[in-house]
């Protein structure tokens, strides 16, 4: 005999429950959760550097950093800042279990800022909910100013966009205004910065952004990030 | 290649399901997949096929229903399909819209065939 069992539930539920709750943890004692995503070689760590040396004296920081093999991108920032190295295995995301797991084992259990350097991916990370308050997006100008159509649920979900490696644009076609209106018309609430990590132009304003954020999250006024 | 972890997550919570049921042999898993989902269907039965076989032994039938990206919009409260992804109201063009549906995977039914009258 066979019977139907009625369901009706999110395959994701469990997974966006814990990571609420870890937002919610995180706010709780002042830690703002930053979400890093790109496609690879972007200049995710780089930036992640530079933003060590501009705010590491303002604000503790803190990086969870994931890559599918090797701890490269932790050995790079260890000199600036506390990190663990979150390695996947062949998977190509992060989920908010191992995020968890890899903060316990963080030095700074009570960082102003936890970044988490995703895996270069611009199509899986879009759909798993890290526990953050801020998902920025970097798209670097040699990739091209027609990414962000190409990769909605991924633009859709972020709250600000950073255009990187603008130290390039001379030598590469990529207009900047096409890539930022191209990604407003699937977030229109997008906040956009333009960085270039080499030679350090709009750093300021991206530390900036992340100092507000703080502050807002420190009044209990953040950005709630919703996927 | 995500839909292999999220078939291997929808397996675990099938068996959890009919376990707590009484148990059973599951004949059918019926889904509703979001167009918004980030989910590739043709993959996802794919990773079906292979990970039923491996979890539970055998291959139950795997039902998709697609739905739909909808939006409704903050100002005039007119929901709208979204196909091009361009996030705007069908009615009157306002680009502040809530997505509604067609973000998830969801497990809708199970149907088994019962232990105690399998023959």
């Amino acid at each position: 005999m066979t019977r139907t069992i009625p369901v009706g539930v999110d395959l994701k539920q469990q997974l966006k429950e814990h990571a609420a709750q870890f937002r919610e943890r995180m706010a709780a004692q002042g830690t703002l959760v930053v979400n890093l995503v790109s496609s690879p070689g972007a200049g995710k760590t780089l930036l992640l550097e530079r933003t060590a040396i501009a705010l590491g004296e303002q604000l503790s920081l803190a990086v969870l950093v994931g890559d599918l093999a090797t701890d490269r991108d932790a050995e790079r920032l260890a000199p600036y800042v506390a990190v663990r190295q979150l390695t996947t295995g062949g998977a190509c995301h992060l989920e908010i279990p191992l995020v968890e797991a890899g903060f316990e084992l963080l030095e700074n259990q009570q960082p102003d800022i936890l970044f988490i350097e995703n895996v270069g991916n611009l199509v899986c990370p879009a759909s798993h909910d890290l526990g953050e308050h801020l998902r920025v997006v970097l798209l670097s100008v040699t990739e091209g100013d027609d990414k962000p159509g190409k990769y909605p649920k991924m633009y859709r979900t972020s709250d600000a966009l950073i255009i990187s490696k603008i130290d390039l644009l001379p030598y590469v076609p990529f207009d900047v205004a096409f890539a930022e209106q191209d990604a407003r018309t699937i977030q229109p609430d997008l906040r956009t910065l333009s960085v270039s990590a080499v030679t350090g132009a709009g750093v300021d304003d991206w530390c900036q952004l992340l100092m507000q954020a703080h502050e807002q999250l420190k009044h209990g006024s953040a950005a709630s990030h919703v996927s | 290649m995500h839909e292999y972890s999220l078939v291997r997550s929808l397996l675990r919570q099938v068996e959890t399901i009919v376990f707590d049921e009484g148990g059973g042999v599951v004949e059918e898993v019926r889904i509703e997949v979001g167009a918004f989902s980030g989910v590739e269907m043709t993959l996802l039965e794919l990773a079906f096929a292979d990970e039923s076989s491996r979890q539970l032994g055998y291959r139950p039938r795997l039902k998709t229903t697609a739905v739909p990206l909808q939006v409704e919009c903050e100002r005039c409260k007119c929901r709208s399909v979204i196909e091009d992804f361009e996030f705007r109201c069908g009615e009157c063009g306002n680009q502040q819209v809530i997505i509604v549906s067609g973000e998830d995977v969801r497990l809708m039914e199970i149907e088994i065939r019962e232990l105690n009258n399998a023959s």
